[in-house]
């Protein structure tokens, strides 16, 4: 099986990860291996982050999903999963590309948001915010009108270059509810369940998804609104906006399990050099989408066509 | 100690009310903030509080599987409560499939189990959800009613298990008792007003500013500017039909 290419890294996997281009880059020894394999019930001195994940004090991660499959994270170069009889890839990609790619991130020091994110003009464009707010709705929607997409639930961040924060696309796949295809006006029929049973899907967005790394702009923090979209959003500053980066660091307990906060704060400083950090207020129920959208496109300068593609 | 004490009920029975007044009496009688629900009294069933120690996202996961990780969940929390905070919950006092309590004794502290007439709760359940009287009740019937089950779209609370209302409040009478000298059964129900000036209650709500006296049918129809209900007004629907129930909402519409 060809290598794929995943956040910039050359990974090397026993599971089918359709979603990914071939790896075409350098002929470098590959950065991560995903392998089937045995993981054992715990973890030699290791903490319970919590009913499904184990930490050990050198930082290698357990995740059992019950009855699923079980998860082996360590170095932030090796996965290795234990999956139960018949369990779909599909399901198995879930979870390796949401709380198994954030450890991932945490083990080799980069930054997981939990975000959708798009590409804006020539700036990456993330949203974070509580489930159900909309974060991969509203990027679909910029999706739909030329925006290039980043990242879907796990936004990764690199803090480190000093010419300001670099943003690793992920896969071009936006998850998203039935009401939100809907609302979107999207085909449902020959979408895939992100799990069987679910009436969430996968959808493709894959145009101009190219993989290379694109430089941070913007942070928006989607906040539930009842009364609509009237105000523009507002910018947080300072210790409120380091304060609204932290909170977005995907997963809390799993980061601060590790004894990352220090090294997330320097991240967070320095992400707020050339990051504008705002408050976005959004109505549940999908309501002024659109005109959120258009706002959006405007404000970050964009070129791309002002109407959503049919 | 640490822990929860659970202020348990069938929806709609004045829960929220008495969160709200015991969130105050917890801050000296301070000024709530109606939509906080995370704090020193608050919400159970949020699937934030649950993400937090599940560290994956829940809508990845089946009622059954999210049903199967509440008890270890509520109890890896409840360890670092402390001290114990109060937790407004729906669900009937049930077993998991695996047969562990969903409320399990080592994250409970107490309990508080409110009982409201059950024809006032179908009442307020049917304007709440924007449904007819009679569907109500039919759901108050049922054996295994749950909530939050959605399939189109991600609910903030995940699902819950509400039983029917007599099996709910069976429920939470037969609990095994934790033990302690906290859990405590308060009836609420139409004939309350009689009894309401003396009860612990009736000071928080002093402490509220807010009328001592407990919310009537009067109330309830007054309470119907929930968008759902807007939209059925709106649609010429707006007067739930009702055979069993004999009560109009235009009735109480003004106080």
């Amino acid at each position: 099986m060809s290598d794929c290419l995943l956040c910039g890294w050359r990974v090397r996997s026993q599971l089918s990860l359709p979603e990914l281009s071939p790896w075409n880059g350098d002929d470098r020894a590959e950065d991560i291996t995903i392998a089937f394999g045995r993981v054992p019930d715990r973890l030699e001195d290791a903490q319970d982050v919590g009913p499904m994940l184990q930490i050990a004090s050198a930082g290698a991660a357990r995740l059992e999903i019950p009855r699923i499959a079980r998860f082996l994270i360590s170095g932030g170069r090796s996965v290795v999963i234990d999956s139960a009889p018949g369990i779909a890839s599909a399901t198995l990609r879930l979870f390796l590309f949401g709380t198994v790619l954030a450890i991932l991130c945490n083990q080799r020091g980069l930054i997981p948001l939990h975000a959708s994110c798009v590409r804006i003009a020539d700036r990456a464009v993330a949203f974070g915010g509580k489930a159900g707010l909309g974060k991969s709705t509203l990027a679909a929607a910029l999706v739909r009108r030329g925006c290039v997409l980043i990242a879907d639930d796990v936004c990764v961040v690199d803090a480190a270059p000093v010419e300001g924060p670099l943003v690793y696309p992920v896969l071009p796949r936006i998850k998203l509810w039935q009401d939100s295809i809907e609302a979107l006006g999207i085909a449902p029929e020959r979408l895939e369940r992100v799990r069987d049973g679910m009436e969430k899907f996968s959808v493709p967005a894959s145009s101009a998804f190219d993989g290379g790394a694109v430089r941070l702009g913007a942070i928006y923090l989607l906040r539930d609104m009842r009364q609509g979209f009237q105000d523009p959003p507002r910018r947080y500053a300072g210790f409120e906006a380091a304060g609204a980066i932290t909170n977005s660091v995907y997963r809390p307990r799993i980061w601060k399990t590790m004894g990352r906060e220090v090294s997330i704060a320097r991240a967070v400083i320095a992400m707020l050099a050339g990051t504008a950090v705002y408050d976005l207020p959004v109505q549940r129920d999908f309501g002024e989408l659109e005109s959120v959208a258009q706002q959006l496109l405007c404000r970050h300068g964009a070129t791309a066509k002002s109407e959503p593609a049919a | 100690m640490s822990g929860f004490i659970w202020l348990a009920s069938y929806p709609k029975s004045g829960s929220t009310w008495l969160r709200l007044a015991l969130e105050s009496l917890a801050q000296c009688g301070a000024p709530v903030r109606l939509n906080d629900e995370r704090g020193r009294a608050g919400l159970g069933s949020l699937r934030d509080m649950f993400e937090d120690v599940l560290c994956v996202d829940t809508s990845h996961l089946s009622a059954d599987e999210i049903d199967e990780l509440r008890p270890r969940s509520y109890e890896i929390i409840g360890r670092e409560t402390e001290p114990p905070k109060i937790l407004k919950v729906h669900d009937a006092w049930t077993l998991t499939k695996a047969g562990v309590p969903l409320f399990p004794r080592a994250a409970t502290a107490g309990a508080i189990y409110l009982v409201r007439d059950p024809r006032d709760v179908a009442v307020s359940c049917a304007y709440h959800e924007g449904i007819a009287f009679d569907v109500q009740i039919e759901r108050m019937a049922m054996a295994d009613y749950r909530a939050s089950v959605s399939i189109k779209s991600l609910r903030r609370q995940v699902p819950q298990h509400f039983l029917s209302w007599s099996a709910h409040v069976q429920s939470w009478l037969d609990a095994p008792n934790c033990g302690c000298s906290r859990c405590v059964t308060k009836t609420w129900s139409t004939t309350l007003p009689h009894s309401f000036g003396a009860s612990p209650l009736s000071s928080a709500c002093l402490t509220l500013r807010m009328r001592s006296r407990a919310p009537s049918r009067r109330r309830d129809s007054r309470c119907c500017s929930r968008p759902k209900w807007r939209r059925a007004s709106a649609n010429g629907h707006g007067t739930p039909s009702c055979s069993s129930a004999r009560v109009s909402p235009a009735a109480g519409s003004r106080n």
